[in-house]
């Protein structure tokens, strides 16, 4: 009986050990492509964890922190304190899960320099566990966090105390692979996308050869360190190898080991945009709300732009935007196949760079409600991971008028009162009447008004006779479309930027005011003279990181990723528009005409409010900027 | 009555380690399950919260120990996983360090040249200069820019115009006020 039991015990805890010992056991790094060490999609992924998920990773990763050096030191000379002592590194000993600096944790700071450099907040944390062991350490020495990424040390000088300290040496990196990433034309590097000659180690002796580096991310790694893995040394694991370096191999196994695969999707793709138009010159937008208004048998042109987000370079060759079922509704004849419909105008294009597909469809003959998907295929090889665009199309007999009232329009027989507006779909654009003015402002730019020598607007008719008329507060009509004879009709005010009659017959009147030749091309980062921002608008870095709202409460709040980082405090003013004037002052004012709050930048001339990427939103005249919210990095 | 007794004693040796057994069993399961290791491993976790294994902790260590007993030639440089060797000492004139010419590409009507110093610092000069057919030669020269563990020259892209197709041998010299370096290189101009 004792030998039974004895014999599942030791069964037993074999079994365990094994189960749990599992992952640690030291393994040849196998897969490692020299000139493909990780994607940049991988390498910029700076969603793939919060500033609390890497917190719990670094404690995870500490599980005892020896603050006071009472453990005996593994490089010898007694305990880790009385080491470090000998070495100018005295106790205490803080580990990076313990670590602030200027109030913020190293898990904030990995967080948030991830989110302003747009880089995989992985992609640090390995950084600092290979060049300092950072991350497993739990007894840091105060040198590791001076030089904790070994940025700005020179070596016939002392380290340069500028770059001192775990925030400036993780932002010195980030920068690095960020000019990189941008292939910046200010920052140099020994290397070149294409054929290198890459050392295997430290040592020149020992060689090298040739890699074919493929992409900006491989650049940025061999730009920290400059070195190849030998055979040996990806043999050897964690481990040492004659002639072999460590960096770029340890790079890669921290990275798998903690994170997963330094390569990811090879067919990913985003959507950047779509519309469908009027013709291929996109003269008229059709489409709004994701729905465009056709006639039977009308054709119609589609363009959608696709941003490239795996690693494989599209080809025009082989790429094609096209639809699952063999027989889509919105077929046109200008198709490469039926059921394939463009190949990117681009072509290639390249990780993070945009295709174009341009085609066109002609709506079905029956009157209805229609849904076509779209999807980027390589026929012969996959279709890609994402699901595309479904285009909506409503046909119906004799117009292409929406219906239904929407804050976008005024329908048949309503009217516009004063302190009222409507806003295109995408807030961009808003038809408003205020203080005695009907105001039209396309993409933010004044574009159109009434003016008041010919009398206060009071009111915006659109009557049922097809006709659209202000009248001023003594009922006299100011101004009119002349359209008395359409009929029925809704105004509409697009997201391209033009406002629009729609009779039943088709369009009676519109403003012209289509003010972006490429709708898909459309930025609201930058607010030139007489442009103005009402409230709910929104103006936003090109990254759309940065977010300058005029709110209901009165406020303008440039927000960041993070949340609020610049406000005019004027909640509750009443403040219900902001104004870049000609004159260069940018103005808050309420709807009587009282300025509320301004950047005092009168007499500067002709000026462009600019929301820009880097957090800072600056107002520029023609002798340099004249004010901003000094919010750069926030 | 003895045969009883031996039976009782038997019965409570088996209960202990019975007991013992059951209490392994729940302890094992339990700390798996806790750290979501073994059986609990579930599949959707992207990240790994276990424990460092020993090999990442002593290459994190071996990483630490670079920084405060460098192999290279001074406390505070040469830091992390690869350290640089030192400069090699020439008697009275200047030490050397290490260089590749890592890069001479012709991409389309430029010929792209680049530079690897195994040295960190942002002063110094680099002077290229090219023999090719018939003895034309093409002299360039450009300052430096440090990076985290090593130098470059600030790129030399040389106009495809002004090389005659053929073989070209290429030599950058760098040199600063402590250390100079060479490298060499022949490429081919089509």
């Amino acid at each position: 009986m004792k030998k039974v039991l004895l014999i599942a015990i030791i069964a037993l805890v074999s079994i365990l050990t094994l189960s749990f010992t599992h992952d640690t056991n030291t393994q040849a790094l196998s897969g490692f492509n020299a000139g493909h060490i990780i994607d940049d999609s991988v390498f910029t992924n700076n969603t793939s964890m919060s500033s609390a998920d890497i917190q719990a990773f670094l404690n995870s990763k500490v599980p005892q922190c020896d603050t006071n050096g009472t453990q005996t030191s593994e490089f010898g000379g007694g305990t880790r304190a009385q080491w470090g002592a000998a070495h100018n590194n005295p106790a205490p000993f803080i580990c990076l899960k313990d670590y602030v600096e200027n109030g913020r944790t190293a898990a904030q700071i990995i967080y948030d320099l991830g989110q302003i450099y747009h880089l995989n907040p992985q992609v640090l944390i390995v950084l600092l566990q290979k060049e300092q062991g950072l991350i497993t350490d739990t007894w840091p020495l105060a040198v590791q966090y001076r030089t904790a990424t070994g940025y700005g040390c020179p070596d016939t000088a002392p380290c340069d105390s500028q770059y001192y300290g775990l925030v400036n040496q993780l932002t010195w990196s980030s920068k690095m692979f960020r000019a990189i990433l941008n292939n910046s034309p200010t920052w140099y590097t020994p290397y070149i996308l294409g054929n290198n000659f890459i050392q295997y180690s430290p040592d020149g002796s020992c060689g090298g050869s040739n890699v074919n580096i493929e992409n900006r991310s491989t650049q940025a790694l061999y730009n920290y360190t400059p070195y190849q893995p030998n055979q040996g040394s990806l043999d050897a694991g964690y481990g040492t190898a004659p002639c072999g370096s460590y960096g770029n191999r340890n790079f890669v196994l921290y990275f798998r080991d903690w994170f997963g695969a330094t390569t990811g999707m090879p067919y990913n793709w985003s959507l950047n945009s779509y519309g469908i138009y009027n013709n291929s010159s996109l003269a008229a937008r059709l489409d709004d709300n994701g729905v465009a208004y056709l006639t039977p048998g009308q054709t119609a042109h589609v363009r959608i732009s696709a941003r490239n987000t795996g690693n494989t370079i599209w080809s025009k060759n082989t790429l094609r935007i096209g639809t699952l079922n063999t027989n889509p509704v919105l077929h046109n004849n200008s198709w490469i196949y039926n059921d394939r419909a463009a190949a990117p105008t681009e072509t290639s294009v390249a990780y993070d760079g945009l295709g174009t597909f341009d085609f066109d469809i002609t709506a079905p003959q029956t009157p209805g409600n229609y849904y076509q998907n779209f999807n980027l295929v390589i026929d012969g090889v996959t279709w890609f991971n994402n699901v595309g665009p479904t285009l909506q199309i409503k046909v119906a007999n004799s117009s292409t008028v929406p219906p239904i009232s929407s804050a976008n329009m005024l329908q048949t027989n309503t009217t516009l009162n004063d302190g009222q507006s409507i806003y295109s779909s995408n807030k961009n654009s808003v038809l408003r009447l205020e203080s005695g003015r009907l105001s039209l402002y396309s993409n933010f730019k004044y574009i159109w008004g009434t003016s008041l020598s010919s009398g206060y607007a009071s009111r915006l008719v659109n009557q049922p006779d097809g006709n659209l008329v202000v009248y001023s507060n003594n009922g006299t009509p100011i101004w009119a479309s002349n359209t008395d004879n359409k009929g029925a009709s809704t105004l509409h005010m697009q997201s391209d930027g033009n406002l629009v009659l729609y009779a039943q017959s088709g369009t009676s009147w519109s403003s012209n005011s289509n003010s972006i030749a490429d709708p898909t091309l459309r930025v609201n980062d930058t607010l030139g003279s007489n442009y103005a921002v009402f409230k709910d608008q929104v103006a936003m870095s090109l990254d759309k990181t940065y977010k300058l709202i005029m709110q209901p409460d009165g406020n303008l709040v440039l927000y960041g990723a993070h949340g609020a980082v610049w406000a005019s405090n004027t909640d509750g003013t009443g403040a219900n528009r902001l104004n870049q004037q000609d004159d260069g002052n940018l103005v808050l004012y309420n709807p009587a005409g009282k300025a509320l709050w301004a950047s005092n930048t009168a007499n500067r001339g002709l000026s462009s409010l600019v929301v820009q990427t880097d957090g800072n939103v600056v107002i520029y005249s023609g002798s340099g900027p004249s004010w901003s919210t000094n919010t750069m990095g926030r | 009555m003895k045969l009883n007794q031996k039976n009782t004693s038997k019965k409570k040796k088996l209960i202990i380690a019975g007991s013992i057994l059951l209490i392994i069993i729940v302890g094992a399961i339990g700390a798996a399950a806790y750290y979501k290791v073994g059986p609990f491993k579930t599949s959707d976790d992207s990240v790994n919260l276990k424990p460092p294994t020993t090999d990442q902790k002593k290459a994190g260590d071996s990483a630490k120990q670079n920084t405060v007993n460098p192999t290279g030639n001074k406390e505070s440089g040469s830091t992390g996983s690869d350290p640089l060797p030192p400069p090699i000492q020439n008697g009275s004139s200047k030490p050397t360090v290490g260089a590749d010419i890592t890069a001479a590409n012709q991409n389309s009507d430029v010929l792209q040249v680049r530079m690897l110093i195994q040295a960190v610092t942002s002063a110094g000069t680099c002077t290229l200069s090219m023999t090719g057919p018939g003895n034309r030669t093409y002299l360039a020269t450009a300052s430096v820019q440090a990076q985290p563990s090593s130098t470059t020259c600030k790129g030399f892209d040389i106009p495809i115009s002004s090389l005659a197709p053929g073989s070209w041998a290429i030599t950058i010299n760098f040199s600063n006020d402590d250390y100079t370096a060479t490298a060499s290189k022949q490429v081919s101009i089509h």
